[in-house]
């Protein structure tokens, strides 16, 4: 079994601000891992299901719901995954969270309300942003490469396939790379203009900074879809002025280690 | 551990006494001896008075209803001056929002109900009675969208705000208009609570379809509702990719022909980090996000590329 202690999230400034003394906080931790970043994303974003509000609201569900098929982890356990909001306040265009990630490693803070122990190594945090897919997706044009290397998802496959994007019946879509274009040059902390040259722009969230190319197309609305599918490495437990730690969330940990044996998460406790 | 103190129950309902003795023990504790006589009457805004005016808040919808429709359930008002004032005043004891509403609208005078005499007490009791009466009113307004719907009187969601209907919760008031009969009927019987009725206008058609063929044989329950949702959910999410941390997947071709080799991005990142700590990077102001921006990139790929590359802040 992989020792995931040493995947952690990297404790620089992130867009959502710094950890809170009390938290209890999911990590899937920087790399490197065995597969690439562009693994785990969705592309296409998947739509939420109707009826499934997640703002404020993270939920723990059997792996079941997602696939309809009942799934067991090495130990025989019932895998379960955590669905959770990404909001737009703190991150208000979807690469601004995949950037992060992807450089420090994803933190979510939950609440110690939820059932923590149906988390393990098997289990993945599915996290879905406001604006992730363009309602209108059709009517623009494909980014120049998508980076999964899907069908019908790029100019570039177009462009071998001497087909038009904007005739073609059988286009799947969005792209999840097409968000990057779609943020606007008004949202950059620079943007560079170069004669023959797309517009390049650099974004900063928390201490990340990212550059896109905006193509300044029109958006008619948004949907919230999911865009991630992180592994879990673990939790953390932020301690306050004393040292202390949730100690409800603590005591579900060490009873769900009991039951989980080998695929339990790694528990960390983290001065603020 | 303090000793809890016993407090005085609101209502004693375990005494044993008679329907009646109860009534007289209730109308004393409200301070009166039996509930005052109350009649309608017509006055003037102007003679209104509004315990507490600063403090009450009074929404657009109720002036734009009250506009549109006039005030429907009267205020409660007592006289609080002498029977010698040619003017009297009275204080609203229930109704306040809708007082000052016609206030707001210039309205010379409304319709009330004026009771013979109040208590600080009475007058909570009935402003209470009146809320409890309400609270089941959003039954009465299925009832009633239904109705309209029913009879072709189709009204859209702008149209019903511009008659005075609050926005809040509206949306979600006429999707439940708009649920098949069968559970419209049993959510207006008052078999079915609001919370599950909420659920039930999350579902799509084909599931309310099938909710609808079970409850004609048997009552509308949360565990059949709950079910339909997880079926929902089952039913629109397409399969996640499947990976393994024991299992690395095979990378596409095309991810490793775009990929650079290790080493030169090892370099790469080597010269940057020099220019980054060099005097003439001081010199070009105007680049640093960009450099900064590069290492971050830089710094990513060496990573995902298994270089034991250190992470630093820039």
């Amino acid at each position: 079994m992989f020792d995931l202690s040493r995947y952690r999230a990297i404790p620089e400034e992130r867009g959502c601000g710094e950890r809170e003394a009390g938290g209890v906080y999911v990590e899937s931790g920087a790399g490197p891992w065995d597969f690439p970043f562009e693994y785990v994303l969705i592309d296409p974003p998947q739509p939420l299901p109707p009826g499934l509000d997640l703002v404020n609201k993270p939920r723990i569900v059997p792996r079941e719901w997602l696939t309809g098929v009942p799934e067991r982890d090495a130990c025989g356990h019932a895998i379960h995954d955590l669905l959770i909001h990404i909001g737009a306040t703190y991150y208000p265009w979807a690469p601004d969270y995949l950037q992060e990630a992807r450089r420090l490693g994803a933190s979510r803070r939950i609440p110690a309300t939820l059932d923590l122990g149906q988390l393990s190594r098997s289990s993945r945090m599915l996290l879905a942003h406001p604006r992730a897919i363009p309602l209108n997706w059709r009517d623009l044009a494909p980014p120049a490469q998508c980076q999964k290397v899907l069908e019908r998802h790029d100019l570039a496959w177009y462009t071998n396939h001497q087909t038009d994007h904007q005739t073609d019946r059988d286009r799947r879509g969005p792209c999840i790379f097409k968000l990057w274009d779609l943020i606007p040059s008004n949202q950059a902390e620079t943007v560079t203009r170069q004669q023959g040259e797309q517009t390049l722009c650099l974004r900063r969230i928390g201490s990340t900074l990212y550059p896109y190319r905006p193509t300044d197309e029109t958006v008619s609305g948004w949907a919230e879809a999911f865009l991630l599918a992180l592994p879990l490495t673990g939790f953390s437990l932020i301690q306050d002025r004393d040292g202390n730690v949730n100690n409800r969330a603590k005591e579900k940990l060490h009873e769900a280690r009991m039951v989980q044996g080998e695929t339990h998460l790694p528990v960390h406790e983290i001065p603020r | 551990m303090p000793k809890k103190t016993p407090s005085m129950p609101f209502i004693d309902l375990s005494r044993e006494t008679e329907a009646g003795e109860l009534q007289e023990e209730i109308l004393r504790r409200l301070g009166v001896e039996t509930i005052p006589a109350h009649v309608p009457a017509w006055l003037p805004t102007a003679s209104l008075m509004v315990p507490d005016e600063e403090h009450v808040r009074v929404p657009g919808w109720l002036v734009q209803s009250i506009k549109v429709f006039g005030i429907i359930q009267a205020p409660s008002v007592v006289r609080c001056s002498s029977e010698a004032e040619e003017q009297p005043l009275y204080e609203v004891i229930a109704g306040r929002r809708r007082a000052l509403a016609a206030r707001a609208l210039g309205l010379s005078g409304i319709a009330v109900e004026v009771y013979a005499s109040a208590t600080p007490q009475l007058s909570a009791m009935i402003a209470l009675t009146e809320n409890t009466q309400r609270a089941n009113a959003w039954r009465a307004e299925l009832k009633s969208l239904r109705l309209l719907m029913s009879q072709g009187v189709g009204l859209s969601e702008r149209e019903l705000i511009a008659c005075g209907f609050a926005r809040q919760g509206l949306e979600e008031r006429l999707k439940m208009a708009r649920l098949p009969v069968d559970l419209l009927d049993q959510i207006i019987a008052g078999q079915v609570p609001q919370t599950l009725a909420r659920k039930l206008i999350a579902l799509v058609p084909s599931q309310l379809a099938r909710i609808s063929e079970v409850v004609r044989d048997q009552p509308l329950t949360r565990d059949l509702v709950k079910q339909a949702l997880k079926m929902q959910m089952t039913a629109s999410m397409s399969p996640m990719p499947t990976f393994s941390w024991d299992a690395p997947p095979t990378p596409s071709s095309a991810l490793e022909e775009g990929a650079m080799r290790p080493g030169s991005l090892q370099a790469l990142l080597e010269a940057l980090r020099a220019f980054h700590q060099g005097p003439d990077y001081q010199r070009v102001g105007e680049t640093h996000l960009l450099v900064q921006a590069l290492m971050q990139q830089l710094e990513i790929a060496a990573r995902e590329t298994r270089l034991s590359t250190q992470t630093s802040s820039c």
